[in-house]
C-alpha cells in the first residue's frame, strides 16, 4: 500500500536500447554466475550479487556494514549476527557446540525495504540471530522500487534472497507464487502456531490458489487525519456523516483553509480515495466480489464512488487546487504546515504526523464517515509481507527466522521502535506509543474483520494503471465517472481473460 | 602454373594482412565485446521476447505474432505515437529556429559572446533528470516561478497547474526539452557559421539581397550539413524520449503526455507484460531507424 517514491531509483534509460538492455538483462541472468542465495554447498560466503539496479548507489542500498559475517565452512564457531547492530551484533558468542552447530548452521540472505528504519531493523535481526545462534543472517536493504525491479529476476535466476519483504498483492507476491518461486508455509503456520498468534489478514492476503506463502506485515488503514487546532478554531467536531464532512469542508473553504489535502499527481493516491468511497458505498462484501471479478465495476454504486470525490467534491473546491499537478509530498507539506485541515491517507503517515518537528499542530484521526447511511468499510491492507524463496537451501532456518520476526516480544519492537503495525495480536495498552498510534492499533485489533479493501493492492496491474490514468482524467474533467467505470470493468475483463484476477471472497 | 603461383601469393598476402590486422582486432575486441553484450545480445533477445507472453517470472509462452497483431488495435499506442509526432516536429523546429536566430544575431561577433555561448550551452550540460526536476519546480502550481511571474505581471488568470492540465501538459514538457536542447543546436550552428563563405554573402549583398534574403538563400543553404545532423539527432531523440516525461508527468495527467517510451515502460515493467513491452521497444527502434534513414537519404538526394 505504501509507495516509497524514490527519485534516485527512477528508471533512467532514455533510449529504446536501454529498455532492450534491461529486457535482456532479465533473460541474461538466467544462465549466469554462481548462486549467492541459500548458502552454497561448501559454506562459502560468496559476495552477494549486488541487487538493486546496478549503478544506482543510493546509500540505503548498501546494508549497514552487514553481510560480512563470514561463516567458515565447517567451522566450529558461528558468529551469531549478521548485522553490526549495537544490540546483538557485536557480542560474538560462539555457537553452542561445534559438531551440533555444524549440522544445523545456515546462512540466510535477507532482503528488506526498511530504508527509513535500517538501524532498527539491524537491531531486530540482531535479536533473531541471538535467539538462533546457528543461523547467520546477511541483511541487504533496498527501496521498494529497487525490490520491485530486481527481486523477480533474482529469484528466477536462483540468486535471490532466502527471506524477503515484498508487496503482498496478486500482482506481486501472487505472480511469484504462480511462478513457483515461493515456499508454501502452510506447515509452518501449523508448527509455530501462527494461526493463533497472527491476524487472519496476514494469512489471507498471502494465500494464493489455496496455499499460504508468507506473513503479511505493516497493517495499514486509510482514514482521515485532521488538524485539531484548525478544527477547534473553526468550531468543527469530528463529522459523523458524509454530509457533515461536506459542511465542515465548506466552512473551512470559507475560512481560506484547504479543506482536504488530496492531490493526485502521483496517480496512486486516487486509488486509495476510491477505495474509501467504494468501501463505504458498496460495502465490504460487494467490494471483495468486484475485486474478484464477480460483480461488475460499471454499476451505479461504483460510478457514485467515482462521482462523489473526483467530480463533486473536486468541483466544490474541497481539495488542493490543480489537483493533478500537486504531488503527494506537497500534500504532506500543506497538511503538516497547517494550510490544509484534513488529510485522507493511510496510517503509514503516523510517524510523521506525530512528530512535533514535522507536524507542530496536534493531529486527530477518524474513519471516513458513512455515506447514505451505509456501514463504513475503511480500506485496510498490508504494506508488505515476508516470504521465503522456494529455492532456499535452508527452509527450516528461514521459517524459524520468520517466527522470530513476528514473535510477541518483537511485535512490540515493530510498534515502538519502527512505527509499524505487525500482524501479531497484542495488547497495546502498555506500549510506549503516541495516542495516534495507540488509537490505530486498537482500531485495527478490534475492527480487523470489518475493514474494507485497498483496491490497488489486490487488483491486477492493468486495472491499476487504468485507475491511475482514468481518475486523473476524471479529475481534469475530460472523462465522466461512468466512462471511467466502464473502462475499469473492461480492464477487469481483460485481466480475467489472462487469468490474472484473484478470488479474495471468503 | 602462373595462376597457381598467383593463388599462393594471394593466400600469403591474405595471411600476412591478417597477421597485420590482428593487433587491430585485439584493440577493438574489448569495445566490441561490450557492444555485443549490451547491444547485440539484448537486441536479439528482445526479438525473441516479442514472440512470447511472459510476466517476467515463470514460463514463457510462445504466441507467434499475437503481440504484433495487438499493436494495431492498441488505441493508447496510437495516442502515444501522435504525441511523439508532435514532439518530433515541434522539438526539431523550435530549437533549430531559436539557435538560428541567436546564431544570426551573434555571427558577426557580439560583445561578451563567450558568456552568451556558455549561458546557452549550460542547460545541455545538466543531466536530463536535473532539468526535469528544476522545471517541475518552475511549473509547480503552488509555489512555481512561472505562476508567480504571471501573477506579478497581471496575467494571474493564466496561472494553472501546467503539468496537471491535459491541455498544457505536453507542451509544457516539450518546452522543457527545447530549453535543454537548443544550446546544443546553437553551438553546432555557430560552428557551422564559421565555415560559411563570406564572399558569397557579400556577393549577394552587392546583388541587392536584403538581410533576410541573404540569410534564407545564402547562409542557411551553407549550413545544410549541420542542419541535417541536428535534425537526425532530434528525430531519433523525439521517438526515444523517456526520462524527461517519466520524471515530470509519468505520462499523465491521464495519458496526455504518454509517449511510446513511457508506454513501453508501463507495459513491460508496471504491467509485467514483458513480451508486449519488447514488441513496443522494437517498434520504437524501427521507427527511429526508418525515420532517420529516410531523412538522410532525402537530404542526400536533394544535393
Amino acid at each position: 500500500m505504501k509507495r516509497l517514491i524514490n527519485r534516485r531509483s527512477l528508471f533512467r534509460g532514455s533510449s529504446s536500447l536501454m529498455i532492450m538492455a534491461i529486457l535482456a538483462a532479465c533473460g541474461a541472468t538466467e544462465s549466469s554466475t554462481p548462486s549467492t542465495g541459500g548458502g552454497n554447498a561448501g559454506g562459502t560466503t560468496s559476495a552477494a550479487a549486488s541487487p538493486a539496479g546496478g549503478t544506482e548507489s543510493s546509500p540505503a542500498a548498501s546494508p549497514m556494514g552487514a553481510s560480512t559475517a563470514a561463516t567458515p565452512a565447517g567451522g566450529a564457531e558461528t558468529s551469531p549476527s549478521a548485522s553490526a547492530s549495537p544490540a546483538g551484533g557485536t557480542a560474538s558468542s560462539p555457537s553452542a557446540g561445534g559438531a551440533e552447530g555444524n549440522a544445523d548452521s545456515a546462512e540466510l540472505l535477507l532482503w528488506d525495504t526498511e530504508t527509513d528504519n535500517t538501524e532498527k531493523m539491524d537491531q531486530l535481526i540482531g535479536r533473531c540471530s541471538e535467539a538462533n545462534p546457528n543461523i547467520t543472517i546477511r541483511r541487504e536493504v533496498q527501496t521498494t522500487d529497487q525490490m520491485r525491479n530486481t527481486l523477480r529476476t533474482a529469484l528466477d535466476a536462483g540468486q535471490g534472497p532466502d527471506i524477503f519483504a515484498y508487496d503482498t498483492g496478486p500482482g506481486f507476491a501472487g505472480v511469484l507464487a504462480k511462478a513457483g518461486l515461493l515456499l508454501p508455509l502452510d506447515e509452518a503456520y501449523q508448527t509455530y502456531g501462527w494461526n493463533d498468534r497472527l491476524f487472519p489478514i496476514a494469512k489471507q492476503r498471502t494465500t494464493f490458489d489455496g496455499k499460504v506463502y508468507g506473513i503479511g506485515n505493516q497493517l495499514e488503514v486509510v482514514g482521515v487525519f485532521y488538524n485539531k487546532r484548525i478544527f477547534e478554531e473553526q468550531g468543527i467536531s469530528e463529522p459523523k456523516t458524509h454530509e457533515e464532512l461536506l459542511q465542515a469542508a465548506q466552512k473551512l473553504k470559507g475560512a481560506g483553509v484547504i479543506p482536504i489535502a488530496f492531490a493526485n499527481q502521483n496517480k496512486w493516491p486516487a486509488g486509495h480515495t476510491f477505495s474509501v468511497f467504494a468501501g463505504n458505498i458498496v460495502g465490504r462484501d460487494k467490494l471483495a466480489q468486484a475485486i474478484s471479478g464477480e460483480v461488475p465495476w460499471d454499476g451505479p454504486e461504483f460510478v457514485q464512488a467515482i462521482q462523489i470525490p473526483f467530480v463533486e467534491m473536486n468541483q466544490a473546491g474541497y481539495f488542493i487546487p490543480d489537483v493533478n499537478a500537486v504531488t503527494y509530498d506537497d500534500w504532506q507539506t500543506l497538511f503538516t504546515t497547517g494550510q490544509a485541515a484534513m488529510s485522507l491517507t493511510g496510517t503509514w503517515q503516523i510517524s510523521d504526523y506525530s512528530n512535533q518537528e514535522t507536524m507542530p499542530d496536534p493531529v486527530g484521526f477518524f474513519f471516513y464517515p458513512p455515506i447514505n447511511g451505509q456501514p463504513i468499510a475503511p480500506p485496510s491492507g498490508l504494506g508488505s509481507g515476508y516470504f521465503v524463496s522456494s529455492k532456499t537451501q535452508h527452509p527450516e532456518a528461514a521459517t524459524k527466522i520468520l517466527d522470530c520476526l513476528f514473535s510477541e516480544e518483537n511485535a512490540r519492537f515493530w510498534v515502538e521502535e519502527m512505527n509499524q503495525i505487525p500482524p501479531v495480536q497484542v495488547d497495546p495498552s502498555n506500549f510506549q506509543v503516541t495516542d495516534l498510534m495507540r488509537f490505530t492499533l486498537q482500531a485495527l485489533q478490534e475492527g480487523a474483520d470489518t475493514m474494507g479493501y485497498n483496491v490497488d493492492v489486490l487488483t491486477p496491474e492493468n486495472f491499476n494503471t487504468m485507475m491511475g490514468d482514468g481518475f486523473q482524467e476524471v479529475l481534469a474533467g475530460g472523462k465522466t465517472a461512468q466512462q471511467q467505470a466502464d473502462d475499469l470493468q473492461q480492464a477487469m475483463e481483460e485481466a480475467q481473460a489472462q487469468g490474472k484476477v484473484f478470488d479474495i471472497t471468503e | 602454373m602462373a595462376s597457381a603461383q598467383l593463388a599462393k601469393g594471394s593466400t600469403q598476402l591474405r595471411r600476412r594482412s591478417l597477421r597485420k590486422a590482428m593487433p587491430g582486432y585485439a584493440f577493438i575486441a574489448p569495445a566490441f565485446l561490450l557492444y555485443a553484450i549490451f547491444f547485440i545480445y539484448p537486441f536479439i533477445i528482445s526479438i525473441y521476447y516479442s514472440f512470447v507472453r511472459w510476466s517476467g517470472a515463470g514460463p514463457k509462452e510462445f504466441i507467434g505474432l499475437a503481440n504484433y497483431q495487438r499493436l494495431f488495435s492498441d488505441r493508447l499506442l496510437w495516442q502515444a505515437l501522435s504525441h511523439n509526432l508532435v514532439w518530433v516536429v515541434v522539438g526539431t523546429v523550435a530549437p533549430i529556429a531559436i539557435a538560428l536566430l541567436l546564431g544570426a544575431l551573434m555571427w558577426r561577433g557580439a560583445r561578451g559572446m563567450l558568456v552568451f555561448r556558455i549561458i546557452y550551452f549550460l542547460p545541455v550540460v545538466l543531466a536530463e533528470v536535473v532539468v526535469a526536476i528544476i522545471w517541475n519546480w518552475i511549473y509547480h502550481p503552488l509555489f512555481g516561478a512561472l505562476n508567480e511571474l504571471l501573477a506579478a505581471i497581471g496575467l494571474g488568470s493564466l496561472t494553472r497547474g501546467w503539468l496537471g492540465d491535459p491541455d498544457t501538459a505536453l507542451i509544457a514538457v516539450l518546452v522543457t526539452a527545447i530549453w535543454s536542447y537548443f544550446g546544443f543546436a546553437f553551438v553546432i550552428i555557430m560552428a557551422g557559421l564559421q565555415d560559411v563563405n563570406v564572399d558569397l554573402v557579400e556577393a549577394a549583398m552587392i546583388d541587392g539581397a536584403n538581410g533576410w534574403q541573404r540569410f534564407v538563400h545564402v547562409v542557411i543553404p551553407e549550413l545544410r550539413h549541420v542542419l541535417t545532423m541536428i535534425t537526425a539527432f532530434t528525430l531519433i531523440g523525439g521517438f526515444n524520449v523517456f526520462v524527461i516525461i517519466f520524471i515530470m508527468t509519468q505520462g499523465g495527467p491521464g495519458t496526455a503526455t504518454q509517449v511510446i517510451g513511457t508506454y513501453t515502460y508501463r507495459k513491460a515493467f508496471q504491467e509485467s507484460d514483458i513480451g508486449y513491452g519488447a514488441t513496443l521497444s522494437l517498434v520504437m527502434t524501427t521507427i527511429s531507424l526508418v525515420a532517420s534513414y529516410l531523412f538522410i537519404r532525402l537530404r542526400e538526394r536533394s544535393e
